[in-house]
């Protein structure tokens, strides 16, 4: 049986660092998506962004798990019990769904970003991340098959569904680096190759997977800057973001059974 | 007769996966490591299949209930492996059978190739053996399945999603 690897105390905070912000951004986006169950536009949908949501949620459990491993916190209060204030998400994740072109967009281009930053992660040399993040780009690849159908089903469908898809896309487009940004203490990882990869060079992974969806919507929207990502802060929460985390936190807060 | 790591894996072929329950988390390729030592302390490897899957920790109460009942042995410690992680080629041949008996037709086997060259591949109906079969939703009842129906035999039915 593998023990996780002891790390030096700098190098596991630099850690949770970085896997916070990440372990946020997937349940905050994981809620968004089950907010289509009942309401999506067709029933095959339904199913899709439930099962999707089932995935993101999932994916958050194992990074807050790694984060619990490593401060010995619990990984349901980690991700239920925060005051809205200290999650690190990323902007782009806790937008209200808005239509369905803003809802493909959104996830589609979160799911490239992830996919370029699971892809670096896969080659970790902290053991237990690199085991999860292969797991995780495994499941991933079925959201990208879903939402690169639906991308190309608009773009290609009527006037209207693709000029709502292009204005979704000019929407979001500029928060998706953020996701990439750099953490407090990353140079240490990138250092130890727990994280192989910088936030610059995961922004211009990112930007090519991303470019040529973009400029089949409209030219002016595939040149993207060639820039690092904003390195990510605490942000005071948001409006749309204190009412999701009033939501999502209701039956966790409620103290009723904490057996399930 | 005194437990063995082999004598508790065959004992694990009693617990099964909830929602697919005649297929056993043994035939599933869901166990790992099992180590007993000489105090009667076991510490199984559980490996997930998929990771938002909520039958786990169902899986795991039912993995420390079942070798409990096993001799000598007195306590069970389960743990999540993702190293190696889990792909459905860990499924074994009577896994298949048993899933396609249970009307789910088995990932294909990916051998390392990657998801997109597997996906395209024909799936059987596992009513009728029939190919005439097409995909009606990449995501089914469970984030493990999708879902495709027969022309042949007209029936829907649900396809383990390879991983």
């Amino acid at each position: 049986m593998n023990n996780p690897p002891i790390l030096d105390p700098k190098v596991r905070a630099a850690l949770v660092a970085y896997l916070l912000p990440w372990a946020d951004d997937e349940l905050i986006l994981g809620h968004r998506d089950s907010e289509w169950t009942g309401f999506a536009p067709i029933l095959e949908e339904d199913l899709a962004f439930s099962s999707i949501a089932q995935d993101e949620l999932g994916h958050a459990a194992l990074i807050y798990h790694l984060v619990a491993d490593l401060t010995g916190e619990n990984p349901d209060h980690l991700a239920l019990r925060r005051p809205a204030n200290a999650y690190r998400h990323a902007p782009l994740v806790e937008r209200p769904n808005g239509d369905w072109a803003y809802t493909i967009a959104r996830h589609y281009l979160y799911d490239l970003a992830d996919s370029a930053r699971l892809e670096v992660l896969s080659g970790s040399s902290y053991g237990p991340l690199a085991g999860i993040a292969r797991k995780m780009a495994r499941e991933e690849h079925y959201h990208r098959l879903h939402g690169e159908m639906w991308w190309e089903r608009l773009a290609a469908g009527t006037n209207e569904s693709r000029e709502r898809l292009a204005a979704a896309a000019r929407a979001v487009t500029p928060l998706v680096g953020a996701v990439l940004g750099g953490t407090d203490g990353q140079e240490i990882l990138v250092a130890e190759r727990i994280l192989p990869g910088i936030p610059a060079g995961l922004a211009a992974d990112w930007r090519d997977l991303a470019r040529p969806f973009l400029i089949a919507l409209d030219p002016e929207l595939g040149r993207l800057p060639d820039e690092a990502p904003e390195p990510r802060e605490l942000r005071p929460a948001s409006a749309d973001f204190l009412a999701l985390h009033a939501e999502m936190t209701m039956v966790s807060a409620s103290g009723l059974g904490e057996r399930w | 007769m005194i437990s063995t790591a082999g004598s508790l894996r065959l004992a694990l072929s009693d617990v099964v996966d909830p929602e697919i329950p005649t297929v056993s988390i043994v035939d599933m390729g869901m166990v790992g490591e099992i180590v007993l030592d000489d105090a009667g302390r076991v510490d199984v490897e559980i490996l997930p299949t998929f990771s938002g899957c909520p039958a786990l920790p169902i899986i795991a109460e039912n993995v420390r209930e079942r070798l409990a009942r096993e001799s000598g042995v007195r306590e069970v410690r389960v743990a999540f492996v993702f190293d190696p992680i889990w792909t459905t080629d860990r499924i074994t041949d009577q896994g298949r059978e048993r899933l396609l008996a249970f009307g789910i037709a088995p990932a294909p086997l990916t051998r390392g190739r990657t998801l997109p060259m597997i996906q395209k591949q024909i799936v059987a109906c596992p009513f009728c053996g029939s190919t005439r079969t097409t995909m009606e939703n990449l995501f089914g009842p469970t984030p493990c399945r999708s879902i495709y129906r027969c022309a042949e035999c007209r029936n829907p039915f649900e396809r383990f999603k390879a991983l």
